[in-house]
């Protein structure tokens, strides 16, 4: 991709360099045969795809539109039977490019989305043609079964993205979190229903992982999972532990399973679990850093064993991703990735938090530990940025640490002069940080 | 056989099963329209929106409530049988809770929404009225006008087979919601 991008530009300056007698055009032509053609058929091929899956999600979104618009005058029989018009038709469309085995991603894109939003908007139809009054639920859930073949039948990741938000919304819908449900069980359904989607997310991944089909499906997997999470454990009763060290223990479990199988992506948009386990880890920390948060546990205190005991899925779930972090952990450690490991800390630092804590019944020792992990965060981004020379990276440090200021401020005593000079501190420190940068990079060109 | 004959047959099988779905559900609210026993229940209309299948008509009952039983215990959630008699005027008032559905068609499937003394209060499984999307308005306002002069003459009538229980009209002033809005205006 980096290749393509360098030769388009050297292609577009070769005019000029021959022009102004830098480069002969024997030279010109030597290095157009040495580079060969721009590859533009990936880009070409993404686009025609995102148009056929667009031009099917608004067709399907009109449809429904237009039909949720009643249509009382029609009689039930001839209503019944529209109802049924747009799945006939979308069956039609998929079993024709099923048919014709159509290898372009677009048809099988587009057939794929029409075909679940049809099947939404028949049953839709039907429901309102007899006056049933279910809830979405209860309308999403045989939707959402019925649409899963089509991710496999079609090869449709777009049907596959569609399912897994139809799992929350069939999961916001029916109110499964821990208060609704006793033993906080029924949760686990929105992670059963999405498991029949990985042998897609791998049969994807399998020819190259970084290519632009599991790439996409990775960054939807990795932004569901963080929603989803929340289904089990927040909500209701369930103790503050569990999503203070659960939260934590997923966004390390990507950022150390991004590193361990998809760690040679070329940019942080190839490294989705790693980039979107990172950000989750520095937001889970940011929160840990309030003394309010910490301070919130003494209300659960005397109720600690009784909420683990009555959501024992909630608390299932934080210790599978507290073990899955720490042997990932191990994972990286042996490869020698230890840098990683800054990041893979936080469930075990949020651990030890939750233990100073109970043992010291002091809110500030663990809130401290974490501005501390912040800190080291901060300085790892930094560092980081300064060595490969890229200027994001080395912001996001100094972002950290204005982030911690921020925050202290609020919930600190300190002088407004204190506060404006820490202020200018930190603008200042954007602004060194982006001057180091850019003479490092200047320093590194030949 | 070939990997595409394979994957046709599959998609057949899936696309059957999703016409199934949704022509399993027309035949069930047919069957019940056609011998189902009718029921009228005396309503209060308003006028929500429903994003995915268009605006209807939320229909609230006078009927609602069943006395408590002694050892007859349900929770929040309980899907049970209610049984429906014929007052003196001829709408329909819901007597008792079973747990097993009769053999006859005088219970409707219900779900328990709370215990409140000696009330169980519950849910009918119709509590709304599909419309236009610029009728529904009307008919609400058709009915709060109804009301305000003391009529209570908003009904739907209810067919009920086979523990299924299928809305069929809505009722104003003695007419269907739609033939009363036309003569209304």
């Amino acid at each position: 991709m980096m290749r393509n991008k360098g030769v388009r530009w050297l292609y577009g300056e070769l005019p000029d360099l021959v022009r102004q007698d830098i480069l002969s055009a024997d030279a010109a032509e030597t290095l157009r045969g040495h580079y060969g053609p721009v590859e533009e058929g990936r880009w070409r091929q993404m686009a025609v795809t995102i148009s056929g899956v667009l031009g099917a999600l608004l067709i399907g979104l009109g449809i429904i539109f237009v039909l949720a618009y009643n249509w009382s005058a029609l009689g039930r029989s001839v209503r019944t039977a529209l109802s049924l018009a747009p799945l006939l038709a979308a069956q039609g469309l998929a079993a024709w490019v099923l048919w014709r085995n159509q290898p372009s991603a677009a048809w099988r894109e587009g057939a794929g989305v029409m075909l679940a939003l049809a099947l939404v908007a028949s049953v839709a139809l039907i429901q309102q043609t007899y006056h049933v009054s279910s809830d979405y639920d209860e309308l999403l859930l045989p939707c959402l079964l019925l649409a899963l073949p089509v991710v496999y039948l079609l090869g449709s990741s777009a049907v596959a993205v569609l399912y897994l938000v139809g799992v929350l919304a069939w999961a916001g819908a029916a109110d499964v979190t821990g208060a609704s449900d006793v033993k906080g069980t029924a949760s686990l359904a929105v992670w059963l229903l999405a498991i029949p989607l990985a042998p897609h997310v791998w049969m994807a991944a399998r020819a190259d992982r970084y290519a632009l089909r599991p790439v996409f499906l990775m960054w939807a997997v990795a932004l569901w999972a963080g929603v989803a999470l929340a289904f089990v454990v927040v909500g209701g009763d369930v103790d503050d532990v569990v999503p203070m060290v659960g939260y934590p223990a997923l966004y390390a479990v990507m950022v150390l399973a991004g590193a361990v199988w998809f760690g040679r992506g070329a940019s942080l948009w190839r490294r989705p679990f790693e980039t979107v386990g990172a950000a989750g880890v520095a937001v889970s920390a940011y929160v840990l850093t309030f003394r309010d948060v910490w301070d919130d546990l003494a209300y659960h205190d005397r109720e600690l064993a009784a909420a683990l005991r009555n959501y024992p899925a909630a608390a299932a779930v934080a210790a599978v991703l507290v073990l899955a972090s720490l042997a990932l952990a191990g994972v990286c450690l042996w490869r020698r990735r230890p840098w990683r490991l800054v990041l893979g800390a936080a469930p075990a630092l949020a651990l030890l938090g939750v233990g100073i804590f109970y043992a010291t019944r002091s809110a500030s020792a663990p809130a401290w530990m974490f501005n501390a992990y912040m800190l080291a965060l901060a300085a790892a981004a930094l560092v980081t940025g300064f060595r490969q020379r890229r200027l994001a990276m080395a912001n996001l440090g100094v972002l950290l640490v204005a982030m911690l200021m921020v925050a202290r401020f609020f919930d600190s005593e300190m002088g407004f002069l204190v506060k404006g000079i820490a202020c200018i501190a930190a603008g200042a420190g954007f602004l060194v940080t982006n001057l180091v940068v850019h003479r490092l990079r200047r320093r590194a060109m030949p | 056989m070939t990997r595409r004959a394979v994957v046709l047959g599959l998609f057949a099988v899936l696309a059957v099963a999703q016409l199934a779905a949704s022509v399993g559900m027309i035949a069930r609210q047919e069957l019940v329209l056609r011998h189902g026993r009718v029921y009228k229940f005396r309503a209060a209309p308003v006028d929500p929106f429903d994003a995915l299948r268009g605006r209807f008509v939320a229909l609230g009952f006078e009927s609602n409530t069943v006395p408590k039983v002694e050892g007859f215990v349900v929770a929040h959630g309980d899907r049970v049988y209610a049984l429906v008699e014929e007052d003196a005027d001829g709408f329909a008032r819901l007597t008792g809770l079973v747990r097993q559905r009769p053999p006859d068609d005088a219970a409707i499937p219900v779900t328990v929404n709370y215990t409140y003394r000696a009330e169980v209060r519950l849910e009918l499984p119709f509590d709304r009225y599909y419309l236009e999307e610029d009728i529904a308005p009307e008919a609400e306002a058709a009915y709060r006008q109804r009301a305000r002069e003391g009529n209570r003459d908003a009904y739907v009538t209810v067919r009920v087979w086979k523990g299924h229980a299928v809305l069929e009209e809505l009722y104003v002033g003695g007419k269907p919601i739609l033939e009363f809005l036309r003569e209304g205006k």
